[in-house]
């Protein structure tokens, strides 16, 4: 016998919840009643949301009337203190006052009367000093920022108190009138309500004027966005509700939108100040942003979207086979827009920036990206990259523009204008470096033991747990809500998570390798971008100064690359190593490739920046601007040591000749600066000094490496002793360079860095095996050094009994000059030339290896 | 002159089991029937060999023959194939495949080969001793056959799914006979028309949880649909148990067709019975599923013995 239908039925739903779930789809009651409960579900909410709102409304109206009775308190209670104290007088004084004061019948009607006539002439009286403001500062405002004055809420609830003062007002008169009894505390009521509003009218009517300034009412829009962000994130009861994330996007749409005007508002009437305070409220909004940004949902309806048409043949199987079956297109997929509250706020910024240098108003551009420092350190932190590339490029145009401003020589009698304009570009080139600090500090957080933690979060049951963990990048973010559903699914199917935690965090650490290596591909570009090629424009501009000053942040920005390379290394090889499976094609980033990128971009703006010395130089000396030209000098100099040293020949004969140019002019100019003052002017011998001892070191260098970068250092000293009119002259400058090494007391801080490139050149002789770190070595008969240069073998010798570069240099070049002849050689030099003339007569070893790895 | 003698009753009919004509129940008898064995008894990869322990050419020449006669084989490990490809189909569609051990007899009573013949029924009834076919009543009463025939146990080789399968593969079988799909089309159209709330990537969600759902004991991934919805880790772990599976049906089958063997080789005169090497067994798919949770090889490297055969 067969069962009825309906315990077949029940037998099916018994052998398969799931099949059931999937079979009740199709009957169009349940999709009926599933609307119907998601409506009234939805309707619960909204009440519950409206509810909410109106109860923090109530607590600020609390708190304005908290606020307005502290203000008005005192003046109370003098009233109070007041009649108190006439009432007192009023007993002491007994019934012969009421006999002579008698209160008629009529009083406490006419009494009331009164009351309601000043509550009606204040509302009047409010009402009409705001409309006098609106029409005049707001005639011709969008509709929204004359909205905002009325929803302001100090203002607001002055309208209401009034209004319910009027009323009460009306009701204890009608009252009266029907000779109902009121009682003696409704007449202190109304009294009060009466103080409250004749205080309040001087405190508020004084205030109403604030609202000529069109960005009195930008607290109200900052406080109103960052709780429409706020209301999207975890932690809010209709975070995940689709139709409240789509409410405050449009809500925080609008209240953009309300920036926007306010910024027109601020252009017309020509007010930095206000500009100012907008991009900050912006900033400080962006920062509040920034650090929430990672709590919402990647699908959230609070990201605006964009559409995209499906590809046929990558759509599922069911949304093809039911479009083909109903001869439809594809639905276009729906996409959300990550970065549609950033790219708001730029616009914003660039617009107020750009009117802000249009207005002359160079200081208050610095100050906002002064500001911007430190929200792109923050951005860092928070993996926003891409966001952090729409900040610099909103600032880009007016920086570049304004640096096209600034002079090279000519420059005006007031160098304000030209100050700001540098620290402008000074501060926009430190957007990069802290960026980069950021990005690598957040990433050196992400361990792979708190990635595990992170990961772990995937088993709970809580919607909102994976969002409850500090920063990620969006694309893990993605992945993590890949693996939260994929668990989801697991745990539907079989009842448990399948998926190990050590696959699970081998999938997020994927994803996070893959954005690694797209950042750092991103932060490589930017920097050549900012640095190299904007350098590079200014050079070919002719604009030496802003060329020099990029090249200069330039070369500190490659440092802090390189570093963020070397720090963003070490973790990616802790992420690959939880390659397990090897289910994933793993981005391979070349480090190698990306440190010598910044290597070259370092080189390249290095060259950049000797090529802007010699322009540098001769610009007059102006105190009051930054010394570009010895900094310039000081890099250079370092730069080019540092090539002779690692054997970066193209590079040294590039440095060298603006370096020689440079360092006889520089020595011109404190020689000239300190001509009349001889404590200091032996400091004028340092950059000979520094040309001296990088000759020297060339000199050896150059033998130890077989390179030809001695010819150039050679040819650049002849044709300066060329270009000397006659021998005495000659003789002149060797007696200069003989009294550049020659002792003094006077000790310049270049003498440490020479003392630096000695140990490095000392570092380099002992990798290579000639010299060693013993002392003793010191106190021993000199060892055959295994090396064919007798210049090498000779600096070898001596380089630990104080020869540096320069006395390699006056031995090796100028001693052996024609005209030198006449000249005693200092008593260092004379010890290195008995070396140097001992190893030329002595054999070099024949079997030894030029390039260098003998040992001791 | 040879004489078959078959005792079944041999009938075509056009009825085809139930679920055979189903989306995703078809798809998976497909895939389960061509999972089973090579194809053409020939494995790509592993080394694959089915051989006659002891060697005996002569019941090796009518096992080649006999096995399968949809279409000649050419060695024993072909014929082999397509008799358990078949025979999972008749499995999976209806918990079990019955064939009559028909003999051919020359003159001088001596045995010159035999086949398996398929035996169609209605239903057949399965008693220690013996095996009835029943067959459709007016069919056999319009052809004048009788409505049942009883075969000797020892004539018939019975394959089905080992005990522990039987349940599983028939609560697959019903729980995909009711997800068909045929009825989305009218509905998206209805809800199209009649302004109906509708929401399709719910309903696709459902199906997708409940078809992994009735297939998750024995694994089959339903040719890649549920690739968005699980990790590479699941899918691993849901293409290992299938492995399982399919290994557990072969053997069992195996054994099913060395029983029919014994009898045969009573009559022909031999003790041989068939070898099966080369394709995974329980201890290699268990050593896998040790590898896959201990995360020690890779996904692909485990996966590799298991995908070319």
């Amino acid at each position: 016998m067969r069962a009825p239908a309906f315990v077949q039925k029940l037998q099916d739903v018994l052998r398969s919840r799931r099949v059931f779930e999937y079979e009740l789809g199709f009957h169009p009651r349940y999709w009926r009643i599933r609307r119907k409960v998601q409506l009234l579900a939805f309707e619960l909410r909204t009440i519950r949301f409206r509810r909410r709102i109106a109860a923090r409304r109530v607590a600020r109206a609390t708190a304005i009337l908290a606020q307005l009775l502290s203000l008005i308190a005192w003046q109370v209670f003098g009233a109070l203190i007041c009649v108190i104290g006439l009432a007192i007088l009023s007993r002491y004084l007994g019934n012969w006052l009421a006999a002579l004061l008698p209160i008629s019948g009529d009083a406490e009607v006419n009494y009331l009367s009164t009351l309601g006539q000043v509550s009606a002439g204040l509302l009047a009286l409010y009402f009409t000093a705001i409309s006098v403001v609106v029409s005049t500062a707001y005639s011709r405002v969008p509709g929204d920022i004359r909205g905002l004055i009325m929803r302001e809420e100090v203002g607001s609830f002055y309208f209401k108190a009034l209004a319910f003062f009027a009323a009460v007002v009306t009701i204890t008169l009608s009252a009266v009138v029907f000779k109902l009894p009121i009682g003696s505390l409704n007449i202190l009521f109304v009294t009060g309500l009466c103080l409250l509003a004749i205080y309040s009218f001087v405190i508020l009517g004084v205030r109403a004027f604030d609202y000529f300034e069109p960005t009195s009412l930008l607290p109200y829009v900052t406080r109103d966005l960052q709780q429409a962000i706020a209301l999207v994130t975890p932690g809010h009861p209709h975070a995940f509700d689709e139709s409240f994330q789509a409410h405050h996007q449009h809500e925080a749409q609008r209240l953009l939108n309300s920036y926007e005007n306010l910024v027109s508002l601020s252009i017309d009437a020509s007010s930095a100040a206000a500009l100012q305070e907008i991009a900050t409220n912006l900033i400080a909004t962006s920062v509040f942003y920034s650090g929430r940004k990672h709590t919402i949902p990647s699908s959230s309806f609070w990201f605006a979207r964009t559409y995209r048409h499906k590809d046929w043949l990558t759509t599922s199987y069911s949304e093809v086979g039911i479009a083909l079956a109903t001869g439809t297109a594809l639905r276009p997929e729906s996409l959300p827009n990550h970065q549609w509250f950033e790219e708001n706020v730029v616009r914003i910024l660039a617009r107020l920036i750009r009117a802000l240098a249009d207005l002359g108003q160079l200081s208050a551009c610095v100050g906002i990206a002064s500001q911007l420092i430190n929200t792109l350190h923050l951005f860092g932190r928070c993996f926003l990259i891409d966001e952090a590339a729409l900040v610099i490029r909103a600032l880009e145009n007016v920086v570049s523009d304004e640096s096209t401003k600034v002079p090279s020589s000519g420059f005006p009698t007031d160098l304000t204008s030209m100050q700001e304009r540098l620290a402008l570009l000074d501060v926009y080139t430190s957007l990069p470096l802290n960026l980069v600090l950021g990005f690598a500090s957040a990433f050196e957080t992400l361990t792979v033991d708190r990635l595990t933690r992170i990961l772990q979060s995937t088993e709970s049951h809580r919607a909102d747990a994976i969002y409850r963990n500090e920063a990620l990048p969006r694309a893990a973010i993605e992945k993590l809500e890949v693996v939260y559903n994929a668990i989801r699914f697991e745990r539907q199917v079989f009842g448990r998570p399948l998926s190990p935690i050590w696959f699970r965090t081998e999938t997020c650490a994927h994803s996070l390798s893959e954005f690694m290596r797209v950042c750092c591909e991103k932060l490589r570009k930017q920097f050549e971008t900012i640095y190299r090629d904007a350098a590079d424009a200014h050079l070919a501009g002719n604009r030496y100064i802003v060329a020099a000053l990029i090249s200069q942040k330039g070369l500190e920005g490659c440092n802090k690359l390189s570093h963020t390379f070397a720090r963003l290394s070490r973790v990616h090889n802790e992420y690959v190593k939880l390659d397990r499976s090897k289910e994933y094609t793993w981005s391979q980033i070349d480090w190698n490739n990306l440190g010598s990128a910044a290597s070259t971009l370092r080189e390249g703006l290095l060259v950049l920046l000797s090529r802007c010395l010699p322009e540098l130089g001769t610009g007059e000396t102006i105190d009051r601007l930054p010394d570009y030209f010895g900094e310039a000098y000081s890099f250079v100099a370092d730069a080019c040591f540092d090539a002779a040293l690692r054997g970066r020949s193209s590079l040294f004969l590039e440095l060298f000749p603006r370096f020689f140019d440079a360092a006889l002019k520089a020595s011109q100019r404190l020689h000239a600066r300190f001509a009349t003052d001889p404590q200091r002017a032996v400091l004028a011998f340092e950059p000979l000094a520094d040309l001296m001892s990088v000759s020297g070191y060339s000199f050896v260098l150059s033998d130890l490496a077989s390179s030809n970068i001695s010819q150039i250092v050679e040819t650049c000293w002849n044709t300066y002793f060329s270009s000397l009119p006659s021998d005495p002259a000659r003789l002149a400058i060797i007696k200069v360079l003989c009294a550049v090494v020659a002792p003094s007391l006077h000790f310049a801080s270049r003498e440490m860095l020479r003392t630096r490139w000695k140990q490095a050149c000392r570092d380099l002789l002992r990798e290579k095996g000639f010299v060693s770190d013993s002392w003793s070595s010191r106190h021993h008969d000199a060892k055959s050094i295994p090396h064919p240069s007798p210049l090498v073998r000779a600096f070898v010798d001596r380089v630990d009994i104080g020869t540096d570069g320069e006395h390699v240099f006056l031995a090796a070049y100028v001693f052996a000059r024609p005209e030198s002849k006449s000249v005693k050689p200092p008593m260092r030099v004379t010890s290195f030339l008995k070396s140097l003339a001992r190893e030329n007569a002595s054999t070099a070893t024949p079997s030894v290896d030029p390039s260098g790895s003998g040992s001791q | 002159m040879t004489r078959r003698q078959q005792k079944s009753i041999r009938y075509y009919t056009d009825e085809l089991p139930r679920g055979f004509d189903e989306f995703y129940t078809g798809m998976f008898i497909d895939d389960v029937a061509d999972g089973l064995m090579p194809v053409g008894g020939e494995a790509r990869v592993r080394n694959f060999s089915v051989r006659l322990e002891p060697p005996d050419d002569r019941l090796e020449e009518m096992l080649v023959t006999g096995l399968t006669s949809h279409e000649p084989s050419d060695s024993l490990a072909d014929a082999l194939c397509e008799l358990f490809r078949l025979t999972a189909h008749e499995v999976c569609a209806r918990d079990y495949a019955a064939y009559e051990i028909v003999y051919y007899d020359t003159d001088d009573q001596t045995v010159s080969g035999f086949d398996l013949a398929y035996i169609p029924a209605q239903r057949i009834t399965i008693r220690r001793n013996y095996i009835r076919q029943e067959l459709p009543r007016p069919y056999a009463s319009e052809r004048g056959y009788p409505s049942c025939v009883e075969l000797a146990r020892s004539d018939v080789v019975l394959f089905h799914a080992p005990k522990g399968l039987q349940s599983k593969i028939r609560r697959t079988r019903n729980s995909l006979s009711r997800l068909k799909d045929e009825r989305l089309v009218p509905l998206v159209l209805e809800a199209q028309q009649s302004n109906l709330p509708y929401d399709f990537k719910i309903h696709q969600s459902a199906l997708n949880v409940a078809l992994a759902d009735a297939l998750k004991e024995i694994g089959w991934t339903a040719r890649g649909l549920f690739n968005d919805r699980m990790l590479s880790y699941s899918l691993v772990y849901m293409h290992l148990l299938f492995e399982r599976f399919k290994s557990r049906l072969r053997e069992a089958f195996l054994q099913q067709l060395n029983d029919g063997l014994h009898q045969i080789g009573k009559v022909v005169g031999s003790s041989s019975y068939i070898e099966v090497v080369g394709l995974p067994t329980a201890d290699e798919i268990n050593a896998a599923f040790v590898e896959l949770l201990s995360g020690k090889k890779a996904f692909t490297q485990i996966m590799e013995p298991f995908l070319r055969y």
